[in-house]
């Protein structure tokens, strides 16, 4: 095994790409790594993580939809956990993906691996807390009697999609926050205020004409309306697909940018 | 015999650069704002060797050893490495300090690519290596220092490589696990692996290293010999050392003193080969009745190589006290001379390190800078 040592400069994606394929294995090692970080010290040990879904699932079925409730062709807590669920894989890989190579600093600045497995891990290791919305959905499906629709081929392409997402949004966190930490700092807020302007607790016609076709453009918006269609065959606006081109471009650019910072990101976190 | 290279550095270059304030990305990338840490370092490592590699703090070293594995990438030049490559720089940093001992050396070997079923094998030896067997189920966040670095050290150790690259592994660890960790690397050269080892320790690259660098600001000063790279160290460390003349003292503190007891006007003076050392002393009446007075040599890494004592039955109050001792005993390099006085009723009083001088002689054999003694009576024979 022979391995050049060069500058940055003359790294290229097609090599670094290669590269991450020898290391794929570590995503999966991270990902272990990252539950077993969180779970470490806990009586519940895996169902902590489980139990997170039920308990804001129980909340908000007693206590919020009491008070607030639209209506929707299904029972307005579907809506919502579904709502809740793509919500919150965003937002758990955004924010911990976004920070990942500062919370790993320690492992990233003095062993080498391909740095981009640090935010992808975490990509992986949201599966656990999915299994905890998954166990809920299933729960009130068979509650509520109701039948996923035969759009339901599509309910994991969207999680992909949703995952996609979170990592483009946590990578440029990550990339912009490696010298300057202030973005990684005001990312969370940023965060929790976008899920406002995301329906996921209320569709998309109680708004008007000219804030919904803003909404269009919601990367977000397009998973959540996404997993609503293939469950419940509600309406998908095909407009909503101008978010899904809004993804993909995140997420190239994200690896592009990251690929090249690679090399010297060890210097700066 | 074949020689192989398993690394070779060709005008390695490292730069890094200062930016201050809001609008630091619109700075130019000036001379001012940049810190070479690596000035074009050329370099190539043997199959089978253990490189000592010493220099200041901040010389470079740890970001040579970096660019080496990987981690960060040179700002020019280029690196050939052949073979694989674990490094333990600045060791703990691979752990996670909520889980055990045990899960974090799973998780640690799987990231340096082990597979589980190898990890399963090498727990039991990491384990006895570390002497850690009561404190495995332990968070690592309540080990003590010496402890993750004895840890970490041991699963490195036993990961299969080609290169192993040290940085300051040893730090904090006692003489004990020091030992073993010489021992298992002369083992794992003897397989045929290549070691580099960085260090600030002259013990350590004199136990080990066949071979040693030392680097200052970013360029290899010295390659070659450990015994003379140490010397090299010690003098740039001291730089006014070079100034010196033959056989000066270097140091020269006029008076040591202690509770009840005083030396002072230390002198020494060198005449050809011969040295004197003079002083006075000056004790509180009445209060030792007889004692023993030592002047201890000690070679440049600072361990005693020969001393002399003197016993005096009573003690004045006060005398003045000479020594005349050959030094032609001694190879060539620096050595410090401490003073020490034994005294009844029972005191041991020890000054460490009062003169410093350097021993340059001009004879062939001794110009590679052995320490110690030479045993001018030893007999060689050759037969071919």
């Amino acid at each position: 095994m022979i391995v050049i040592i060069d500058s940055s400069k003359n790294q290229s994606i097609a090599a670094y790409l290669k590269k991450l394929w020898c290391y794929r294995n570590l995503i999966l090692i991270f990902a272990y790594r990252n539950i077993q970080g969180k779970i470490a010290q806990t009586r519940l040990g895996i169902f902590i993580i489980l139990l997170q879904a039920i308990i804001l699932t129980l909340v908000f079925g007693f206590f919020i939809s009491r008070f607030i409730t639209f209506s929707v062709s299904y029972p307005y807590l579907l809506f919502a956990v579904t709502g809740m669920m793509a919500w919150y894989i965003f937002s758990y890989i955004a924010t911990f993906s976004g920070t990942s190579i500062m919370q790993n600093r320690q492992i990233a600045s003095k062993i080498y691996f391909p740095r981009i497995i640090l935010p992808f891990s975490y990509g992986l290791s949201v599966l656990l807390d999915f299994t905890g919305w998954l166990i809920v959905l299933t729960a009130l499906l068979i509650y509520y009697g109701i039948m996923p629709s035969y759009n339901f081929w599509a309910f994991f392409l969207f999680l992909i999609i949703d995952v996609i997402t979170g990592l483009a949004v946590g990578l440029w966190i990550a990339l912009l926050s490696i010298k300057n930490r202030d973005v990684a700092l005001f990312a969370p807020l940023i965060i929790g205020i976008g899920m406002f302007f995301t329906p996921v607790f209320y569709p998309v016609k109680v708004l008007p004409e000219y804030l919904a076709d803003i909404l269009y453009f919601n990367p977000l918006a397009c998973v959540v309306e996404g997993f609503r269609w293939s469950l419940f065959n509600s309406p998908f606006d095909i407009r909503f697909l101008w978010g899904f081109l809004i993804i993909l471009l995140l997420f190239i650019t994200s690896v592009f940018f990251f690929v090249k910072k690679d090399g010297n990101m060890a210097d700066n976190i | 015999m074949d020689r192989k290279i398993v690394i070779s550095a060709q005008n390695l270059k490292k730069h890094y650069f200062i930016s201050k304030g809001l609008f630091s990305f619109l700075q130019k990338k000036e001379k001012n704002n940049i810190i070479t840490v690596l000035n074009g370092i050329n370099l190539e490592i043997d199959k089978g060797e253990i490189l000592g590699i010493i220099g200041r703090n901040g010389s470079g070293k740890s970001t040579l050893l970096k660019v080496l594995s990987g981690v960060t990438s040179p700002s020019g030049g280029k690196a050939i490495i052949n073979g694989k490559i674990v490094s333990a720089i600045e060791v703990a940093g691979g752990f996670n300090p909520d889980l055990n001992a045990l899960e974090n050396i799973r998780l640690l070997g799987r990231i340096w690519g082990v597979s589980t079923k190898e990890i399963h094998k090498l727990e039991s030896d990491i384990i006895n290596f570390s002497r850690l067997k009561e404190f495995i189920y332990l968070p690592v966040k309540k080990f003590s220092t010496g402890m993750v670095g004895r840890l970490a050290a041991s699963i490195i150790i036993y990961i299969k490589a080609d290169i192993y690259l040290f940085d300051e592994v040893l730090n904090g660890s006692d003489q004990l696990f020091k030992r073993q960790l010489h021992n298992k690397i002369l083992n794992l050269q003897s397989n045929g692996s290549t070691i580099l080892f960085a260090t600030h320790n002259a013990t350590d690259v004199l136990a080990l290293c066949n071979r040693v660098i030392l680097i200052d600001s970013g360029k290899i000063i010295f390659n070659g010999n450990a015994f003379k790279g140490i010397i090299q160290y010690r003098k740039l460390i001291q730089a006014d050392l070079s100034k010196l003349i033959l056989s000066q003292p270097i140091v020269n503190i006029n008076n040591v003193k202690s509770n009840n007891i005083l030396f002072n006007h230390i002198k020494m003076i060198s005449t050809g080969e011969c040295h004197q050392l003079s002083l006075t002393l000056l004790a509180a009446p009445g209060f030792y009745s007889q004692g023993t007075v030592h002047i201890i040599i000690n070679n440049a890494f600072d361990i005693p190589v020969g001393h002399t004592s003197f016993f005096m039955e009573k003690i004045p109050e006060k005398c003045n006290l000479s020594c005349n001792f050959p030094l032609t005993l001694l190879t060539d390099g620096i050595y410090t001379i401490s003073l020490a006085a034994s005294l009844i009723p029972e005191k041991w009083m020890f000054f460490p390190r009062i003169l410093e001088f350097e021993i340059k002689t001009n004879i062939k054999q001794q110009n590679d800078f052995i320490p110690g003694i030479s045993l001018t009576q030893a007999k060689w024979n050759i037969s071919c």
